[in-house]
């Protein structure tokens, strides 16, 4: 306020001092005048004086005209005496006219004088305001615009101050919608305006203003106060409106661009990958986005659509099912497909429908989604040709695309672009894994008469690369063979070598009339293949004994099995041999022990010891400890998997795999033995 | 001097066959001192055979500084011990 009262000031020095006092001097005149006229000719008629005064009020000040006033009452006393007119009614009737006369002609000067003052100030005012960078319009209490400066003509897309304020207000708000920050269409009631008449602060509010008439679309934040009449209620609500598209535009783009970072790399199923990238882009920057993928036979297949009503997902859909395009097509996706270059259509016409849609009834539902603006963007690799297109259309939303836009879409594609390559490259690796991985294992076990097997295999890792642990079992001369194995390494040369070890060991040992000669023929055989070829393994050759089995064990560098007992005492067995591969002479020592019905030999390799925990790394006292009062081969090997899976924290850093065999009792003979008795 | 600290596995491995293998390249004596290891894994009793075979192929001495007990066990059962140049003392290599 105290400015408002030093402009006042300011005003009342910046008055013509000239132009009142010669005012003032001329009612005087006239009431010196027309005192004399009174006093000379026309008799009683002095309380014509009092036009002096009302003649001074047009011009100058309230003080000046007081004292045109004062002249004017003392004519009237003075002229009584001149005319020597007795006291009577008449003379306090012509006093009391000049009297009022004068009071109203001063309040009038005064009143002349706030009203000018009022509107020099209002002046100034508007011109400090439309000087203004900020952009600040004033509305009275039934949302009419007072005033708006050149700012706020600029922010709100008008040419000038002028055409803002002479534009209908049913213009002005018609021809745009308004979103809150959030996305959801701001009600005529939530205007900061509206709220501010109800007499609420509403503070800095962000608004999503698209204008239908050109698709454009602007952020604004909106600062509204209201000024209040002297009972409190708001009348007029002063605005500042601050246009910040440019830093959302820019928010946006990045954190679209960071998030579709994110998502890419976060999964290496690109279908997936790719349907959540398309719901980034909707519907921040498009109400529709969409990717679509050639196939082998040219027909451009649908792999992502979204938008925010399922319903026209679902539409869109059946429409790409009814009417598949084709790489060969013309314009449109299988343009951008075959030339690698991005589409900006910023206004859709519908020639341009009519011209690419030939059949009439894929013609109408197309026009049904009512398509404004689009941006085909093709996604690309490194090299190669495009590999897929992703495409942006907005319609509902009315906003249209723009060259700053094409820019942030064709990135978006591009980095879909090398996801997709990489994802397929995994893929097709995945696929190698996973096909010799299969071929490492045994297509299904053996069965082995007299015997019990189970096998746990948990390769390290979700799309694990070929695992270097192995296991197998087969017949051989004279009895079988199991056999647990490790073979130095990760990715395909580790795959390749456990391939090429199990089948060597199992041709070996069923060629060989000693099938444990076939573990000396494996080392030879690994330490002449060029570049590091080791091996750890466990083989234990079964033997029938009468009515037990009898197991020669031979560790090359691999962790000693465990026999259960039928005490349920489980306990090492066999004694350490040379690591294959490492030496032309190795030494792998043989230990023979007896296998009694229900006792059990479990086979395994150094991932169940060395799982890590909280507590360190697994070790054989846990291993022994699980395996303890084991009875069937099953049984045993989910101990240890409940056992690692306990205790093991973060990701499984390594292959794991166990085999564990079972002397059965002699069912058979035992019935025949019970019946005979 | 390639001396080694904590857990050699697969998650390390590359770490120590990078350092072994640079050594060796320089044409240098390799002392590996493995007394501060605390657990070693058959990826890593690869790598130390591999800078073995490697350094007697390149003529250079490879020598390796006794581990503790429960990871030196490891070099017995692969049959490594009896093989290598294995001291207690780095200073006697």
């Amino acid at each position: 306020m105290s400015e408002l009262r030093a402009a006042a000031e300011r005003v009342r020095l910046d008055g013509d001092p000239g132009e009142r006092w010669s005012a003032t001097a001329a009612g005087l005149a006239l009431v010196v005048g027309l005192s004399i006229l009174d006093a000379s000719w026309i008799k009683n008629f002095p309380s014509a004086v009092v036009i002096g005064p009302f003649l001074t009020a047009l011009v100058a000040s309230e003080r000046q005209t007081a004292g045109v006033a004062l002249a004017a009452i003392a004519s009237v006393f003075l002229s009584a005496t001149w005319n020597d007119t007795t006291i009577g009614a008449d003379y306090f009737v012509r006093g009391a006219v000049v009297i009022a006369g004068g009071a109203i002609a001063v309040l009038a000067a005064r009143r002349r004088t706030r009203v000018s003052q009022a509107e020099a100030i209002g002046a100034q005012l508007t011109a400090a305001l439309s000087n203004l960078a900020e952009a600040v319009v004033i509305q009275d209490d039934k949302h009419r615009l007072l005033y708006a400066n050149d700012a706020a003509a600029e922010t709100l897309g008008y040419a000038s101050a002028e055409v803002l304020l002479t534009t209908p207000r049913e213009q002005l708000v018609g021809d745009a919608d308004y979103f809150t920050e959030d996305g959801s269409p701001l009600s005529e009631d939530a205007y900061p305006t509206s709220r501010v008449l109800r007499g609420e602060d509403p503070g800095p509010v962000t608004i999503r203003i698209v204008k239908r008439s050109t698709g454009e679309e602007r952020w604004r934040v909106t600062k509204a106060r209201g000024v209040n009449d002297s009972r409190g209620r708001p009348r007029l609500v002063v605005s500042v409106i601050e246009d910040i598209t440019e830093r959302k535009r820019s928010e946006l783009i990045q954190r679209v661009l960071s998030r579709t970072g994110e998502v890419l790399s976060s999964s290496v199923d690109y279908e997936q990958t790719l349907k959540e990238v398309a719901g980034l882009a909707v519907p921040d920057l498009a109400d529709w986005c969409g990717v679509s993928m050639p196939d082998r036979q040219g027909v451009i297949r649908q792999v992502a659509v979204v938008h925010s009503d399922p319903a026209k997902v679902e539409f869109a859909r059946d429409l790409g099912r009814r009417y598949p395009s084709r790489i060969s097509d013309e314009g449109g996706s299988a343009q951008v497909l075959r030339d690698g270059h991005a589409q900006l259509i910023p206004e859709i016409p519908d020639e341009m429908l009519e011209q690419a849609v030939d059949d009439p009834e894929q013609l109408e539902l197309i026009r049904g989604l009512g398509m404004r603006s689009a941006v085909t963007a093709p996604m690309v690799a490194a090299t190669g040709p495009p590999m897929g297109v992703i495409s942006f259309v907005n319609a509902e939303s009315g906003r249209v695309f723009t060259e700053t836009d094409l820019e942030l879409l064709v990135e978006i594609g591009r980095r879909a672009g090398i996801a997709v390559e990489n994802a397929r490259l995994y893929e097709e690796r995945s696929t190698i894994a996973r096909t010799l991985q299969r071929a490492l294992l045994p297509p299904a076990l053996p069965e082995i008469p007299g015997y019990a097997l189970a096998t746990l295999y948990r390769p390290a890792g979700r799309e694990n690369w070929v695992g270097g642990d192995f296991y197998d079992a087969y017949a051989v001369q004279g009895g079988w063979m199991v056999v647990v194995g490790d073979v130095a390494g990760r990715g395909a040369p580790a795959a390749s070598l456990t391939a090429y070890s199990r089948h060597v060991l199992r041709t070996a040992a069923q060629l060989h009339p000693d099938p444990l000669d076939a573990i000396p023929f494996l080392n030879r055989q690994l330490f002449e293949r060029p570049g590091p070829a080791l091996c750890t393994l466990c083989a234990v050759f079964l033997e029938e004994k009468g009515s037990e089995a009898q197991a020669t064990v031979v560790c090359g560098g691999h962790p000693l099995p465990f026999a259960v007992r039928s005490t349920g005492e489980p306990e090492a067995v066999g004694c350490f041999g040379t690591m294959l591969g490492a030496w032309a002479v190795a030494d792998f020592p043989r230990t023979t022990t007896r296998l009694g019905a229900g006792e059990l030999l479990v086979l395994y390799t150094d991932g169940v010891t060395d799982a890590v925990g909280e507590d360190g790394r697994f070790g054989e006292q846990r291993l022994q400890r699980a395996l303890a009062d084991a009875r069937e081969p099953d049984e045993a090997l989910r101990r240890i998997e409940d056992g690692l899976v306990e205790f093991e924290r973060g990701d499984q850093a390594d292959d794991t795999c166990a085999l564990a065999i079972a002397r059965l009792p002699l069912a058979t003979a035992g019935v025949q033995l019970g019946s005979a008795a | 001097m390639v001396a080694v600290h904590g857990d050699v596995d697969l998650a390390t491995v590359d770490v120590l066959r990078a350092q072994l293998t640079g050594a060796i390249e320089r044409g240098e004596k390799v002392v590996l001192d493995l007394r501060e290891v605390a657990f070693m894994d058959t990826q890593g009793l690869a790598a130390v055979i591999e800078a073995e075979h490697a350094s007697s192929a390149a003529g250079t001495r490879f020598v390796v500084v006794r581990a503790p007990a429960t990871v030196h066990r490891l070099f017995d059962m692969i049959g490594l011990s009896e093989r290598l140049t294995v001291v207690d003392d780095p200073t006697a290599a």
